[in-house]
């Protein structure tokens, strides 16, 4: 019995050892501006003010809104066309359509740092450079190739009869598709959705180079901005720094499960 | 009473070819848009990327672009600088993938005992892995300053008196970025590797403990060969992705001190966006690529086997 108090207060030890970086930012963010480099942890004063003044100095509704908008346009579009090239490639084969389909999976092993210059001169030369158009163009591409290859999966454990029924019932494939095929699909859509987002999200080398304008800036790239002008002040980066981690973490709490299948898909066998 | 389709069999045959056939046209058209994308924005952006390590081009007009033959190939190769950088970014693939791989089973063997707590420090371990790189660099960055938490801490046991300049020596600057990748994406491989705890069947390490097998034999003769595949696919993901480290070196050190933490991604970027060598950057550029395309032919060909 003893044993195992111990043994689970190793466990709860180990757990706050592994968050103290978590806490001390969190302290950090609420130090006056005198404790910033002076106070281990805590404080006795708490400035919660840190985070308003962080709020407008770094312009983070701005931030907020370009990251909110680049993540859920190019997820939203990658899901659409994902979708539909999946379930072509499971169930509505042509020709070419397998060799088609090996060719996009080919996308999966392209990083972006490696093809950060021809993307920049086609945006270049689209005139897209400096808009968030750039950016979710960009992101569809990359999000596409595993979207596929997860939703293909899925499409192809759909009963194939479920489809010629609906054929023989005179629906088209448009039909079938959206009446039939995507209400089935939610959990593989929900996984694709989560892994797109957190990498739309947090994506940083292509936002870095196609933007220039500091109104256009999304989460990350804003974030590494001020943090490179080294006046900034600890106590507000600290604040920003929870700032926009609460979001993805409370979409975390709410759901889970959903949301380690959505991370991990990227190890789904390829 | 089911005699339509004999009576009318050339008839079905023929719409059966019209149907398949306007069923094929569709599909096309419904892969349509993804092919598009694939095209604009990855083969073309590849194919240019290998025309570009031809030539000599400083990134502005597009008639400029000089045909220089293999001399970009030659010059890279040369490079202090770039082979610096490989070496580092070989030292930071080798041990994240080592200590990732080894904190994520062992964190996955704990969870799976269920002692209370077990809850608690999964999710401790598994919130670095939800922030993007760009927190975890600006955490690390400021905990690691002479003023931040860890410098405090060392000058209180009074381990030194001047504190370390974890991101500002050449010496510690790598392998501190190295640690606040671990600590980013530990939770990641546990949570591969306790999926894969779950796939074995309990029957099996209780009998193997009936019979006086302790954990240590538990461990070596049945847990580990039964994951090895897992182990397998946690290990090339983590090597692909350490090839491709951009991120948290550029917030961290951008490169720096004196190129001690370079990696190939960061020289990437600095050759092309500070420097204008489009032609030497691409250089670079295709080495990441086949680095990653060799990387994933061979997990295509692991995961086809075992899986």
């Amino acid at each position: 019995m003893i044993k195992k108090i111990i043994r689970s207060m190793l466990i709860y030890i180990l757990g706050i050892l592994f968050l103290i970086p978590v806490i001390w930012v969190f302290s950090l963010s609420l130090r006056s501006k005198n404790d910033v480099f002076s106070a281990v942890f805590f404080t006795k004063e708490i400035h919660f003010e840190n985070y308003v003044i962080a709020w407008e100095t770094f312009n983070f509704g701005k931030l907020f809104l370009n990251s909110i908008i680049v993540t859920f346009a190019s997820v939203f579009v990658t899901l659409v066309i994902s979708s539909l090239a999946a379930y072509a490639f499971a169930r509505i084969k042509y020709k070419t359509s397998d060799i088609v389909f090996y060719i996009i999976l080919l996308g999966i092993m392209i990083p972006p740092a490696a093809i950060i210059i021809p993307i920049f001169v086609i945006m270049k030369n689209l005139g897209l450079y400096n808009t968030h158009f750039s950016l979710i163009l960009s992101y569809i591409a990359f999000g596409l190739p595993i979207a596929v290859l997860i939703l293909r999966g899925f499409f192809l454990s759909i009963p194939k009869e479920l489809i010629e029924a609906a054929r023989i019932d005179g629906s088209n494939e448009v039909g079938t598709f959206f009446r039939i095929i995507i209400p089935l699909s939610r959990p593989a859509l929900a996984t694709v959705t989560i892994f797109l987002f957190m990498q739309n999200w947090n994506e940083f080398i292509l936002a870095l180079i196609l933007l220039k304008d500091k109104i256009l800036y999304t989460l990350p790239v804003g974030l590494a901005n001020f943090v490179g002008q080294w006046d900034s002040p600890w106590q507000l980066v600290a604040a920003g720094v929870i700032v926009t981690s609460i979001p993805v973490f409370i979409i975390y709490l709410l759901i889970q499960d959903q949301f380690v299948k959505g991370l991990t898909a990227g190890a789904v066998k390829g | 009473m089911n005699i339509g389709p004999c009576v009318l069999s050339k008839n079905y045959i023929f719409n059966e070819f019209m149907l398949n056939r306007r069923i094929n046209k569709i599909g096309f058209v419904f892969t349509l848009p993804s092919i598009m994308f694939f095209i604009f924005f990855i083969s073309i952006p590849i194919l240019f990327t290998i025309f570009l390590t031809f030539t000599s081009w400083k990134g502005f007009d597009l008639s400029q672009i000089k045909l220089i033959g293999f001399a970009n190939y030659i010059e890279v190769f040369r490079d202090k600088i770039f082979l610096k950088s490989f070496l580092q970014t070989t030292i930071f693939v080798v041990l994240t993938t080592i200590f990732l791989n080894l904190f994520g089973f062992v964190g996955a063997l704990i969870i799976d005992t269920k002692i209370p707590g077990t809850r608690f420090l999964k999710n401790a371990i598994f919130l670095p892995v939800l922030l993007s790189p760009i927190i975890i660099g600006i955490m690390w960055s400021r905990m690691l300053d002479a003023f931040g938490i860890i410098n405090k801490i060392i000058q209180t046991i009074g381990l030194t008196k001047l504190p370390i300049l974890f991101l500002g020596s050449s010496k510690i600057a790598l392998y501190t970025i190295i640690i606040a990748t671990l600590w980013q994406f530990t939770g990641y491989d546990m949570l591969l590797y306790y999926a894969g705890l779950q796939g074995i069947p309990k029957e099996l390490t209780e009998a193997a403990r009936i019979d006086g097998a302790n954990e240590y034999r538990v461990i070596t003769r049945i847990i580990i060969p039964t994951l090895s595949p897992v182990m397998t696919i946690t290990m090339l993901l983590n090597i692909i992705g350490g090839f491709k480290v951009f991120d948290i070196v550029y917030v961290m050190t951008a490169g720096g001190p004196n190129r001690s933490s370079e990696v190939l991604a960061t020289y990437l970027f600095q050759q092309a966006f500070r420097f204008n060598n489009m032609g030497f950057a691409s250089v670079i550029a295709i080495v990441i690529i086949l680095i990653s395309l060799v990387i994933s032919i061979i997990r295509l060909k692991v995961t086809n086997q075992s899986i």
